[in-house]
């Protein structure tokens, strides 16, 4: 039982890592859409080159969620319902960002939805990150559970990781569009991405220099996990110097490459040391939820691990086999590039 | 006013605006897919126009039905956090396999097609579309199974103050589930052949492109009185199924109040719930409920007076629902034969009153949907899993009211703004016609 708990507990880590390393990009070009897009036809290439990949990297999202619900249900009770606001910005965010994809080409007026894709890209960004830089830390979990709301997550710790997630994705985003995009503004994305490999950074060891000094105790540096989680940031951290190697030599797909490793070993390092606990407490390690005291039974936690090693695969499968198809590039200024 | 009212109030409302999107989904991509295969065998550039014309609707109608659900998967959290923690353990898997199965097939293959009609072979781009049907009928399956569980529970064991899974194949042969499926699912159907032969109605009657909307109102048209057809025998499984377990769902949905042997059927019924009888029951056709619900004109049926008051849940508009619903089902199969029998002959134009009630239809199968899914929510109260757990006990405890009424506002102001904008959208492009391609 506690070995199908452990396993649990990397399984869904990993579905949040993949919905981070790959909405990431998608996110990430929201924000940046109307600051680096200089006309209606950049803006659609923008808009095109995520096109094909936002929806099904967004189901990550909705996977890890049911994931949750399946393997740990107290834990999924607990966490939604203690983060009843917060989730719900983020879900209206998602609304917003969803509909403006597919609605925007039908109307006249754009800028309604240009506003929406911001603000729809912005909010899960900034909130998934004050969420989980809590949970990697820890929240007043008492005998009645976590009652401090949107502000109670707003703390330096939340703040920071809210930040580090934006400005992730900002850099993830804009290597994306200088990977996809042609021409002048794929210059000025790459330019950018550069600024903001740099800005990432700040963040980047901001975050790590902190980390000693994170409300959590219930982390000891002794274990598996804790080695791991070190392992992990190096990684990371080497990942992200790749980046920066490969974008100076305009080595595109290289550096997208490293930025999506980048994003994996860092979410994966995250994970790791916030392990057993899914939302531990600041107040007493008897409030913790934990993969041992929040999980579904033996039968129920079998099942899912054979749904997810034959369906993960495939998806991941069929999913790049889907990046492949569509890997041409996109020419704001070549017409026939945008349309389909 | 108070959490649990408001959570019911916002469930409600958030589920039935997701389901005015989910069986058009359903219901055109099929036809869309058949379409493009005619385009695929045929070489006909009418069927590719079609193809893109109602996939483009359907483009429009698919945003709505993705971002409204997931909505759902956060509320059973959010606002249900004691539902969850009892039902996790089962209600979960559905909903997982709901996500690896179907929603990453639909999501990845429909970007594959939007985006791939120059990109990729003919036969991968038709490939890719029945992927994304599949996914759907796939999504369907496991949310209905869910909410199956929540019917009638089968393979669990109490244990730990929750419902357990132990019996995955068993929680897989619950026949509810089964009847429950293929019934929903030829209920979409219907939406999206009533939503294709309406719009195609249109321009046979504006005679814009007549030749060709010709064809997709026929192939609807088949697709519609198939589906309205087995939308009736599995209706009657269904009705059957729930009598026969005794769930007092059936009870509800005839309003019987006595138990009685050899039941008539008054089709005209009035229930007066406050007195536990009915107010006005008229032209009754003798043995004919008795018949409907055991197979056997002398069968003895229990009225809901056997039941304590506490456990029923409200009369009149389960009832009130049930009948208008199938009422609207036998008049979507008068309908769909009728538009068979005219296209056959190649003979829709010449009965615009016809083609303008074709038009004016498109609506009545979202209802008859609607309806559908309060007969089975709201007949299921006061149970929130049945026999099991209560909808008062499943409600967060945590939340203030404060919180819920400002998710309510938000989803109210969110959605009604969707509704508008998406079913205006629709509405554009369906009268713009063919123009475009």
């Amino acid at each position: 039982m506690e070995i199908l708990q452990i396993t649990w507990f990397v399984l869904w880590s990993l579905l949040w890592i993949m919905y981070f390393a790959l909405d990431g990009f998608d996110l990430g070009c929201g924000i940046v859409m109307n600051f680096i897009a200089r006309d209606e036809n950049e803006k659609r290439s923008i808009i095109n080159s995520i096109g094909p990949f936002w929806d099904g990297n967004e189901v990550w999202l909705i996977t890890a969620g049911g994931a949750t619900f399946a393997a740990f249900p107290a834990a999924y009770a607990d966490m939604f319902s203690w983060l009843y606001v917060p989730l719900f910005l983020v879900l209206a965010g998602l609304i917003f960002r969803g509909v403006s994809f597919e609605l925007r080409g039908k109307t006249e007026n754009k800028r309604v939805w240009d506003i929406f894709i911001f603000a729809g890209s912005l909010a899960p960004a900034f909130l998934l990150g004050a969420v989980f830089g809590n949970l990697w830390a820890s929240l007043p979990v008492g005998p009645a559970g976590y009652s401090g709301g949107l502000t109670g997550l707003l703390n330096v710790n939340g703040f920071l990781t809210a930040l580090v997630f934006v400005s992730f994705f900002v850099m993830h985003g804009l290597i994306w569009i200088a990977l996809k995009t042609e021409g002048e503004m794929d210059q000025r994305a790459y330019g950018y991405s550069v600024k903001s490999w740099h800005a990432a950074f700040f963040f980047f060891a901001l975050f790590l220099l902190l980390l000693p000094f994170r409300q959590n105790p219930n982390f000891s540096p002794a274990g598996t996990a804790p080695a791991l989680m070190a392992a992990f940031y190096a990684l990371a951290a080497a990942s992200f110097l790749l980046i920066r190697k490969k974008l100076k030599a305009g080595k595109l797909p290289a550096a997208f490459g490293s930025s999506l490793a980048f994003l994996i070993f860092f979410f994966a390092a995250s994970f790791s040391g916030s392990y057993p606990n899914i939302i531990p407490s600041s107040l007493s390690p008897e409030f913790n939820v934990s993969v041992f005291n929040s999980s579904s039974g033996l039968y129920t936690l079998k099942i899912m691990t054979a749904v997810a090693l034959l369906f993960v695969p495939l998806v991941i499968g069929y999913q790049v086999w889907v990046y492949r198809a569509l890997n041409h590039k996109i020419n704001p200024r070549k017409p026939e590039t945008l349309h389909y | 006013m108070d959490v649990l009212f408001l959570s019911r109030l916002q469930f409600a409302l958030t589920a039935a605006f997701h389901f005015l999107f989910v069986p058009m989904t359903l219901g055109v991509v099929v036809p869309v897919a058949v379409m493009q295969t005619f385009w695929y065998k045929t070489g006909d550039e009418k069927w590719l126009r079609l193809t893109r014309f109602f996939g483009r609707l359907f483009l429009i109608n698919f945003a709505i039905g993705v971002v409204t659900g997931i909505s759902l998967e956060f509320q059973f959290g959010m606002n249900w956090a004691r539902y969850s923690r009892y039902v996790g353990d089962v209600f979960g898997v559905p909903l997982a396999l709901e996500a690896a199965m179907a929603f990453f097939l639909e999501s990845t293959f429909l970007g594959l097609w939007i985006f791939g009609w120059e990109r990729i072979s003919r036969k991968a781009h038709l490939a890719a579309i029945w992927l994304v049907a599949l996914g759907s009928n796939l999504s369907a399956l496991w949310i209905l199974f869910a909410n199956a569980f929540m019917q009638r529970p089968v393979g669990y064991q109490l244990a730990n103050g929750r419902v357990e899974l132990v019996d995955f194949p068993a929680f897989m042969a619950n026949a509810y589930g089964w009847v429950k499926f293929f019934h929903t699912v030829f209920s979409a159907y219907v939406v999206g052949a009533f939503f294709v032969m309406g719009v195609s109605a249109y321009h046979i009657l504006k005679k814009k492109d007549p030749e060709i909307f010709r064809k997709s109102f026929k192939l609807a048209s088949y697709f519609g009185a198939a589906s309205a057809l087995l939308v009736f025998v599995f209706g009657d499984f269904h009705a059957k199924d729930i009598w026969f377990f005794r769930n007092y769902c059936g009870y509800i949905m005839e309003s019987v109040w006595e138990t009685q042997k050899a039941a008539a059927y008054p089709l005209i019924l009035v229930p007066d719930e406050k007195n536990e009888t009915n107010k006005l029951e008229a032209l009754k056709i003798p043995y004919l409920l008795s018949v409907l619900a055991t197979y056997d004109p002398r069968g003895e049926i229990k009225g809901l007076k056997s039941f304590p008051a506490e456990d029923r849940p409200p009369v009149l508009l389960t009832f009130a629902s049930f009948r208008t619903m199938v009422g609207l089902g036998f008049l979507f199969i008068g309908l769909t034969l009728l538009s068979v029998y005219l296209s056959y002959k190649d003979e829709v134009e010449k009965y615009p009153l016809f083609l303008k009630i074709m038009l004016c239809a498109v609506p009545l199968p979202y209802l008859a949907m609607q309806l559908g899914w309060i007969v089975a929510e709201v007949g299921r109260q006061p149970w929130a899993v049945y026999g099991l757990l209560r909808t008062g006990e499943s409600f967060s405890k945590n939340l203030k009211l404060s919180q819920v009424m400002f998710s309510i506002a938000g989803y109210g102001i969110i959605y009604a703004a969707l509704g508008v904008t998406g079913f205006y959208l629709i509405f554009k492009y369906a009268r713009k016609g063919l123009e475009h391609y």
